[in-house]
């Protein structure tokens, strides 16, 4: 388990959002712009914008709403999202 | 994209789902296990090979229909012979198994022959609901075979008709979460890439429809099982397999390594949000089963 998970912080999250990102993208993490449009980032489709999604709620022990897993547009948005989640559990 | 048409006929729909299994047997073998079964693995241990998973699933699919020596069983869209060839060998049942496809039928017949159960093997080539069955059966199983058939009241209907009392259904399938992921997601592009694209023909529901459609047949539903943790896992083996096999997927079935790794990708991608697998076990029995499913 990494610290992130144990004492959740934003940019913890942040980093997690990136890792899943890139994964799922297959695109190196450091690429990916904060407010660069997801659907805009190289090998990006609704696919593995959803594996990244899933990605995300095992690495945080969370579930989304159906209605917002395909809102946000951006990495900051998606960090938000799980941050929110987050908080809330903690 | 083109309007999605209207429920095809069931001539359509075989003609159309036969151009998916009508790929040589040696383009599966790439990817699926050693008896090219077409469907979810059961992982009873955590370290469990794609081919252990699938003897575990068939093994737990005979238990549900009460496989037993002699006993009579209508396997319904046999795929390459998996669970046909498999309760013949180590049941003793008597198989009648129904594809619409013609390489399918052949290739399950020669393997009845070459191990040693061609007399426990009946193959009838044809779509099930227009097929002539003669007797009845002490269990039914329809694994995977059910989104393929567009009349599936008329389908259950011929079933039930063609069980003894008591015998049962084994009955498993992709399905739509919900009522409401049904319609938001049944004509997406990543749906119809896999429906249409892959399968020729495929109609993707919610298991409550699934559900209704049993219950609309007389059936008593014993139980629901919720097989998608262990389809999501199988996938990751056939996809490990696939990666492995490329070449040799792209010298048989040329152009087709990229639509194949897409579709289990989208595939495996929606568990849980979008789709889910369910195995239903019903009996003809007004009072259902004694013993809990």
């Amino acid at each position: 388990m990494s610290d992130e998970t144990a004492a959740p912080t934003k940019d913890g999250v942040r980093a997690l959002v990136r890792e899943a990102l890139a994964a799922a993208l297959r695109v190196d993490a450091a690429s990916i712009g904060p407010d660069e449009p997801l659907q805009e980032l190289p090998g990006a489709d609704s696919v593995r914008l959803l594996k990244a999604i899933a990605e995300l709620e095992r690495r945080l022990g969370v579930e989304f709403e159906d209605e917002e897993i395909f809102r946000p547009q951006t990495l900051e948005g998606l960090v938000n999202l799980a941050w929110n989640r987050v908080d809330e559990n903690a | 994209m083109p309007e999605r048409q209207s429920s095809p006929t069931v001539e359509e729909a075989v003609q159309r789902t036969n151009q998916h299994y009508e790929l040589p047997p040696a383009y599966f073998a790439q990817f699926l296990d050693d008896r090219l079964k077409y469907s979810s693995g059961l992982y009873t241990r955590p370290d469990m090979s794609l081919n252990d998973a699938q003897t575990a699933k068939l093994h737990f699919i005979a238990e549900h229909v009460k496989a037993a020596p002699g006993a009579r069983l209508l396997d319904i869209g046999c795929g390459w012979g998996s669970l046909t060839l498999f309760m013949a060998r180590e049941y003793g049942c008597r198989v009648t198994a129904v594809t619409p496809s013609k390489e399918q039928a052949p290739y399950v017949r020669e393997l009845a022959a070459a191990t040693g159960v061609a007399d426990l093997v009946d193959l009838v080539i044809g779509p099930f609901s227009a097929v002539p069955l003669a007797g009845k059966f002490d269990m039914v199983t329809m694994v995977g075979s059910i989104n393929h058939m567009p009349n599936q009241d008329e389908v259950l209907a011929k079933v039930y008709a063609l069980m003894r009392p008591d015998a049962r259904l084994y009955l498993s399938e992709s399905c739509f979460r919900s009522a409401a992921a049904h319609k938001a997601f049944a004509d997406r592009p990543g749906t119809r890439q896999v429906t249409d694209d892959i399968f020729g023909f495929a109609e993707m529901h919610p298991l409550s429809t699934l559900v209704g459609v049993v219950e609309k047949a007389g059936l008593s539903l014993a139980g629901t099982i919720d097989l998608t943790w262990h389809f999501r896992r199988t996938i990751v083996d056939w996809m490990r397999r696939a990666e492995g096999n490329r070449e040799r997927i792209e010298e048989i079935a040329p152009g087709k390594y990229e639509a194949l790794m897409r579709y289990l990708e989208t595939t495996n991608a929606a568990w849980g949000y979008t789709t889910k697998q369910y195995g239903l076990v019903a009996v003809r029995n007004r009072l259902g089963l004694e013993e809990l499913c």
